[in-house]
């Protein structure tokens, strides 16, 4: 999406060097030199030709280059990880793809490990590639530093970086110089020896001077090449050369005021007006200018190239020639100077600047001129007008921008306000929500009812009732009659659909399903007749979360498929359609189609990144968590779980994430086979003063882990009563995975006919909507009662429970039983009898890893596994047992 | 906490120049010096005051808090 921007584009790019210049070959041989090496620095203040040389290095060095020129917006947290990225695609477009979905797939993005991802990629393609990050200087932030000094710290071998900046990095640079790992270029072996400066007066700047005021100019500027360039630009077209010379070097004024009254005295009125115009914005194009100056169509292209051609310190950004800037330095001089000269058009500059974006659809750049320009008011009016209609097409920046204008302007502008309430609150930013809306109550409260506001005050209860809700008092605050919603002015389609979901996830937050199902199956059905499409319809997604949470898995997937399918067949970006993927994903996860599962919750959490949807994160990585345990894949089983708690850490967690959030760490530590830790984990809570306050969030864990222990009759126990239905999640899942932990109790209290009539009691309610993996998860004991079952002929489910049975055999082998041996309760995977062939070798788990190309800890887990499954504690043992057992020879 | 600085740097700046450098007062001294004075708001300000006189290749010779 980035890439396609014009205006990003200009940063990835090299700028154009100039054909006519002076060489300057022994630097450029420097650098080439230091371009071998992990790290080349060129520091200097501004003017001293620092991009310049940098890019006639990279051609003396012929490396592939990727480049990046920072700006004062990098310091914006996790930018300059995109830009990276980007910078190395224009060199080698399949570089960074991982790193590209880490980036997007989390909230927020753990910076280490998608350099990592980036570093390894580095490293595993050939031929070496230079990164120059020119003007590092604008990098201030120090966390925005990070990513720079990891790289440096971890460079590859065939990466070279180069760093262009006015003053030295935050690096350890006394460490690489002590190594020898550093070359670096400062500004005394910048500046122009007499000769270059001759070379470049006459040469490049096509003057006639004799050798004596090359000495003197060279002398006045100590070879500093802006200086040179400007004086150059002062001689230009003079007839009385010597005068200026004597006049220049004999003057006690500051070179800079020195020169640029010359510079500018010196050229037509015209081009001095147009200076001074167009220095404000960072970059610009013909029609921008024309927009600051005035003047006819064209104009402004051609006055651009004019001062290309003239070397007056513009630089191109594009091979189309269509973006310009000026040399930094000589901006910052005609800032200067329109600030001093006339003060009171700057303000008007702003303004012309901010039409011409907003002209352009470019609002990001109109604010931002507005901001600059004093006028938050307008950047304000801006923001309300085409922020709504940016999110109708799936884009909150524009709204996002009004975080940066003062809380008090804000208070004029309540329905920005209630804007920004829905995306904090959507973002699971609560904490900065509630104030937001606090203020608008009281704000609202207070206006009067013919002012036509009513519908903001009642939207701003529904956010407050929604924020409230819980299942313990579902009472707490009566809801509106739902006909009081068609109060929202029809222009409004996003606090509408603001509005409907606050009802309907209300309503689910206290519980009442069926009634929230309802209540948007019939929005739905309303919509559709007058908007044709599911996926224009804000409240789809909470419907199939809703179908999911009645355990409706056929509704739920019919549903979202439709919705993607529609959205896939018109190419089109919709920012619920990650929130889809993620209950697509749930239910192909039930249905144990787990490849699947796992593509599409992670098509659909990295879908949500520019959105940062709290629910979408939540239970896409809820899912992902069980999807990758199903498989096996213990350790990124366990990345998950880091992630959830990460983003789900705050004090203002989603009532639908508190009960997960308590134990989802501790299922897949059991699951990965570490029961001494899960039953200590158990023990300490069955202590704790939270497990007294949230019993129900506990019970089905709690009950896994003392059945692993063998505990049965405390399973029994923990598991009667009638429990809380959870807030959220799938309730026909969660039923049979509590009827089958108790009847794995109670049938290891041999209490078969007991156990018998449980089992049958899930299978009932599993076979309708087809339920497979919550059997699979119960492991040995559910397939063990599966058999039994079927062995007894009492089942009135055979069918299904023998297709259950199969799904418990790994893949590729539900055809030859045979191959399963007698003696095990629950069957080594694939991957976990080839390990066990490797443990047999006598090979370390290191080595293992290395030969599978996994993770230790992978390993670690997969023999936890095993030595589980073979009922043994050492790797000796597992060889003898799997010898035994037919698995080994 | 506002506090006085005194920065100075070589070379002769007009006092138009006042503006570009957080309104501080331009003033010139002996030997080609140009003497920066006043208030600035806390540390940030200095900062960006210094930044602004390292973007303009301006030699700076001493910074003093009064």
């Amino acid at each position: 999406m980035q890439g396609t921007d014009p205006l990003i584009r200009t940063k990835l790019r090299p700028p154009f060097i100039r054909p006519s210049r002076v060489a300057r070959p022994h630097l450029a041989a420097r650098l080439a030199e230091g371009l071998r090496g992990p790290l080349s620095l060129i520091v200097a203040p501004a003017g001293f030709g620092k991009t310049t040389l940098a890019a006639e290095a990279l051609a003396a060095a012929g490396l592939p280059a990727a480049w990046l020129s920072l700006d004062a917006g990098d310091n914006q947290p996790g930018r300059l990880l995109v830009y990276l990225i980007a910078a190395l695609q224009a060199v080698d477009p399949g570089m960074g793809r991982e790193a590209d979905q880490l980036l997007s797939g989390l909230q927020p993005a753990p910076e280490e490990a998608v350099l990592g991802s980036l570093i390894n990629d580095l490293e595993e393609g050939s031929g070496d590639l230079a990164l120059v990050l020119d003007d590092l200087q604008f990098l201030t932030h120090p966390a925005a530093y990070r990513p720079v000094a990891f790289l440096v710290e971890h460079c590859p071998r065939r990466l070279h970086l180069l760093v262009a900046s006015r003053s030295d990095p935050a690096l350890p640079l006394a460490r690489l110089r002590a190594r020898g790992q550093l070359v670096e270029l400062r500004a005394a072996d910048l500046r122009f020896s007499r000769e270059e400066a001759g070379a470049f007066l006459t040469g490049v700047m096509g003057l006639q001077l004799d050798g004596g005021s090359v000495a003197l100019l060279e002398a006045r500027t100590e070879g500093w090449v802006a200086g040179l360039q400007m004086a150059a630009l002062s001689l230009r077209e003079r007839e009385d050369v010597a005068g200026f010379i004597q006049g220049f070097s004999g003057t006690h004024r500051h070179i800079l005021d020195y020169l640029l009254e010359e510079i500018l005295s010196a050229q037509p009125e015209q081009v001095q007006a147009f200076l001074l115009e167009t220095a404000l914005p960072e970059r610009l194009c013909g029609g921008l200018c024309e927009a600051l100056v005035g003047g006819e169509v064209g104009s402004g292209q051609a006055m651009l190239e004019y001062l290309d051609h003239n070397n007056l310190f513009v630089v191109g950004l594009d091979e189309e020639r269509g973006w310009f800037r000026y040399h930094h330095l000589f901006a910052d001089l005609l800032r200067a100077r329109l600030a001093q000269a006339h003060p009171e058009r700057v303000g008007e500059l702003h303004r012309r600047a901010a039409g011409w974006f907003e002209g352009q659809g470019w609002i990001a750049e109109a604010v931002q001129q507005r901001v600059a320009g004093g006028e938050v008011e307008s950047a304000a009016r801006l923001i309300e007008r085409y922020g709504p209609a940016r999110w109708v097409v799936s884009d909150p920046s524009i709204i996002q921008m009004a975080d940066s204008l003062p809380p008090d302007l804000l208070a004029n502008y309540p329905k920005l306000n209630l804007y920004r309430s829905w995306l904090l609150i959507s973002r699971g930013s609560i904490e900065k929500a509630l104030p937001l809306l606090k203020n608008l109550e009281e704000q609202l409260a207070g206006a009067d009812p013919a002012s036509g506001q009513h519908w903001m005050s009642m939207l701003v209860g529904l956010a407050l009732s929604f924020l409230a809700s819980s299942p313990v008092a579902p009472e707490a605050d009566p809801l509106p009659d739902p006909r009081a919603l068609e109060e929202i002015p029809a222009d409004e389609p996003i606090l509408r659909d603001a509005a409907d979901n606050f009802y309907g996830m209300t309503l689910s937050r206290r519980g009442d399903i069926d009634r929230a199902a309802d209540f948007s199956a019939r929005c739905i059905q309303k919509k559709r007749v007058s908007q044709g499409s599911l996926e224009d319809i804000a409240l789809t997604p909470l419907l199939a979360s809703l179908y999911l949470f009645q355990g409706r898995l056929h509704a739920a997937a019919a549903l979202c498929r439709e919705f993607l399918a529609s959205v896939h067949l018109k190419g089109i970006r919709v920012s619920t359609a990650c929130n889809m993927e993620v209950v697509l994903g749930d239910v192909l996860y039930e249905w144990n189609c787990l490849e699947e599962a796992e593509k599409t919750l992670r098509d659909g959490i990295r879908a949500n990144e520019p959105w940062g949807n709290i629910m979408a994160d939540g239970f896409g990585l809820l899912a992902l968590t069980f999807v990758l345990q199903a498989k096996g894949d213990f350790q990124g089983a366990m990345q998950a779980v880091d992630q959830f708690e990460q983003r789900m850490g705050g004090q203002f967690r989603p009532v639908e994430m508190r009960g997960p959030f308590r134990t989802l760490r501790v299922r897949v530590q059991l699951a990965s086979g570490d029961l001494p830790g899960a039953a200590d984990w158990a023990d300490r809570i069955e202590r704790s003063e939270d497990f007294q306050l949230h019993r129900d969030d506990y019970r089905i864990t709690l009950a896994s882990i003392r059945l692993a222990q063998g505990r049965y009759a405390e399973v029994e126990k923990i598991l009667s009563g009638t429990p809380a239905v959870p807030v959220a999640g799938n309730r026909i899942a969660w039923q049979i995975e509590s009827h089958l932990l108790l009847a794995a109790a109670i049938a290891g209290q041999g209490r078969q006919t007991e156990a018998f009539g449980i089992v049958e009691s899930c299978l009932v309610l599993a076979e309708p909507e087809g339920y497979i993996q919550v059997f699979l998860n119960a492991g040995g004991p559910a397939r063990e009662l599966l058999v039994a079952l079927l062995r007894s002929g009492a089942s009135g489910h055979g069918a299904f429970a023998r297709k259950l049975l199969e799904a418990f055999l790994p893949p590729g082998e539900a055809d030859s039983p045979a191959s399963q041996p007698a003696g095990l309760v629950e069957p080594l995977s694939e991957r976990e009898v080839e390990v066990l062939r490797l443990i047999a070798t006598g090979k370390t788990n290191q080595e293992i890893a290395h030969q599978l190309v996994v993770a230790r800890g992978t390993i670690k887990a997969h023999s936890a596994s095993i030595f589980r499954k073979l009922d043994v504690s050492n790797r000796t043992e597992a060889v003898a047992r799997a010898r035994q057992l037919g698995i080994l020879p | 906490m506002p506090e006085f600085y005194e920065i100075k740097i070589q070379g002769r700046l007009d006092p138009g120049w006042s503006e570009w450098f957080s309104g501080l007062q331009l003033s010139h001294l002996e030997g080609d010096e140009t003497l920066l004075s006043g208030w600035l708001a806390d540390q940030a300000a200095l900062h960006g005051l210094l930044e602004r006189i390292r973007d303009l290749n301006l030699t700076l010779i001493s910074v003093n808090r009064v």
